[in-house]
């Protein structure tokens, strides 16, 4: 038996709009994480957001991906993935100094530093669903 | 981006596509494709994401109906892409050539060429290991070479492995790759005589809700169900489904499944002694196999045809099946373990008598590939 996987797309709109929904309520998370914990500036941080989302909708069609809710830990990978990327480049072109505190995050696999976010974002589901 | 940032090195191609437009240039890569144009001209396409994973979409749509297509679009791709640097952001790049990758091993199986098909599932492999989630690719994949082990005959090796591949379709939520992966399971149980075991997963199969409304998938448990009702002796119910698979798999443009069905008639005929009829239904399944460039299924119809006709005391007819089928099974190396009855059958041929039993080891043997 052949592997057919031509399997339709979900309707568009309704995906998107569930894709953005999670992406929005992720948000907030994902900018404390380039902001606060890698010290991207706002502007900065704004503008991989944008790739961000671009990169989780592809993501969320992916098989093996049942609901954008339960990838939002991915979506945390690619998050920290892309901002420790986006510093070494900055620094290593002499733009931006770094401390001692963003050394040790850069040195840190970006897995590990979206487990921590990842343990937040329980924290978030569990709130999400004690105040509905 | 504020004009004092430093310039980031992503990628960023997709916005600006919708994914209708993205459909769109991947259908026009594709018609374009036919006359071979250039590398230049592939990369202008193919250095969008959303495009290739439109291509994608596109070659999985076409799949068996044309797998030399798929195997020359998605070996050009894969190389493009490598040697054009990167594509899309994070692990796109990644996933995309594991797709492709998969694609090809996928369409170079149907086209009989294993090894080859094998080395590309190594390339997918690589490729999706180094995305961010990769465990349901590699599922996928290692589905894929359970395929290629259920082609060399490594039945019981497949009915070992086949139901970790399953598991982890279930725990996935990857329900279409798991009601494969139990079609698949009875498949290999039928071929190994558990026709019991097989009927009970077909049945269950057909039975849920999800399979009933995916029009392409129930199209072709009922050919296999139909199938194992014949090899149980029950040909009315045999040719029911078969008559219900029919329309299904042709709505859903199932070529391939198409063609098996054909050949599962044909066996069931055989089975009620109607050997001209069953004859028939061989020839247009192999017209059918032919069509698609299934050279392996080809030499095998002509086999079991040129069996039938014997039955039929059409011997000249039978002869010319076996002279046609002879060249494929020696270019394809098919019969590797039955070299001596492909001797005797060739020898038989020549002397215009046939011999029966060479005809039926030559017959399982092609089976088993």
């Amino acid at each position: 038996m052949e592997s057919d996987d031509s399997v339709p797309h979900p309707q568009e709109g309704l995906f998107e709009r569930e894709v953005k929904l999670v992406f929005q309520e992720t948000l907030g998370l994902i900018h404390i994480a380039l902001v606060t914990h890698y010290g991207l500036e706002e502007g900065e941080a704004t503008e991989l957001e944008k790739d961000l989302y671009l990169w989780f909708l592809r993501f969320c069609m992916r098989p093996g991906n049942t609901s954008a809710r339960d990838s939002r830990p991915f979506l945390l990978v690619a998050c920290c993935q892309f901002a420790r990327e986006y510093q070494k480049y900055v620094i290593g072109a002499g733009v931006r100094s770094s401390d001692q505190k963003l050394q040790a995050l850069l040195a840190r696999e970006p897995a590990d530093v979206a487990r921590d976010f990842s343990r937040s974002l329980e924290l978030l589901t569990y709130r999400h669903h004690s105040d509905a | 981006m504020p004009n004092n940032v430093l310039k980031f090195p992503s990628a960023r191609t997709s916005q600006a596509l919708s994914p209708r437009e993205a459909e769109v240039q991947a259908e026009a890569y594709l018609s374009n494709n036919d006359q071979n144009h250039s590398d230049e001209f592939a990369r202008r396409y193919l250095s969008d994401i959303d495009v290739v994973s439109a291509l994608c979409d596109k070659l999985k749509a076409i799949g068996e109906n044309n797998p030399q297509k798929v195997a020359d679009v998605a070996e050009h791709a894969y190389r493009i892409i490598t040697t054009n640097g990167k594509l899309g952001l994070f692990d796109d790049q990644n996933y995309a050539l594991g797709e492709l990758a998969h694609l090809r091993a996928r369409a170079t199986r149907s086209l009989g060429r294993r090894d080859e098909a094998e080395l590309w599932l190594c390339r997918a492999e690589a490729s999706y290991r180094h995305t961010v989630h990769p465990t349901p690719c590699l599922a996928q994949v290692a589905y894929t070479r359970l395929a290629l082990r259920y082609d060399t005959g490594r039945f019981d090796e497949v009915l070992e492995l086949l139901p970790s591949v399953a598991d982890s379709f279930e725990k996935l939520g990857m329900l279409r790759d798991l009601f494969k992966a139990r079609l698949f399971q009875a498949m290999v149980m039928k071929v190994v005589g558990q026709t019991r075991n097989a009927l009970i997963t077909l049945e269950t199969l057909v039975n849920q809700p999800a399979v009933k409304a995916d029009q392409a998938l129930y199209g072709r448990i009922l050919v296999d169900l139909g199938d194992v009702y014949q090899l149980e002796n029950r040909y009315a119910e045999a040719m029911g489904v078969y008559q219900e698979a029919l329309p299904l798999l042709r709505a859903s443009g199932q070529v391939t499944a198409t063609a098996a069905l054909k050949s599962v008639v044909a066996a069931t005929y055989r089975s009620l002694g109607r050997n001209y009829e069953a004859a028939q239904a061989f020839a247009e399944a192999k017209l059918d196999f032919a069509a698609l460039g299934m050279a392996s299924d080809v030499a095998y119809m002509s086999i079991l045809r040129a069996e039938a006709l014997l039955a039929a005391d059409r011997n000249r007819e039978a002869e010319f099946e076996v002279l046609g089928a002879l060249p494929i099974i020696e270019e394809l190396n098919l019969v590797s373990k039955g070299l001596a009855a492909v001797a005797v059958l060739r020898e038989s041929a020549r002397r215009r008598k046939l011999n029966p039993e060479a005809l039926r080891h030559v017959g399982e043997q092609l089976r088993a590939k």
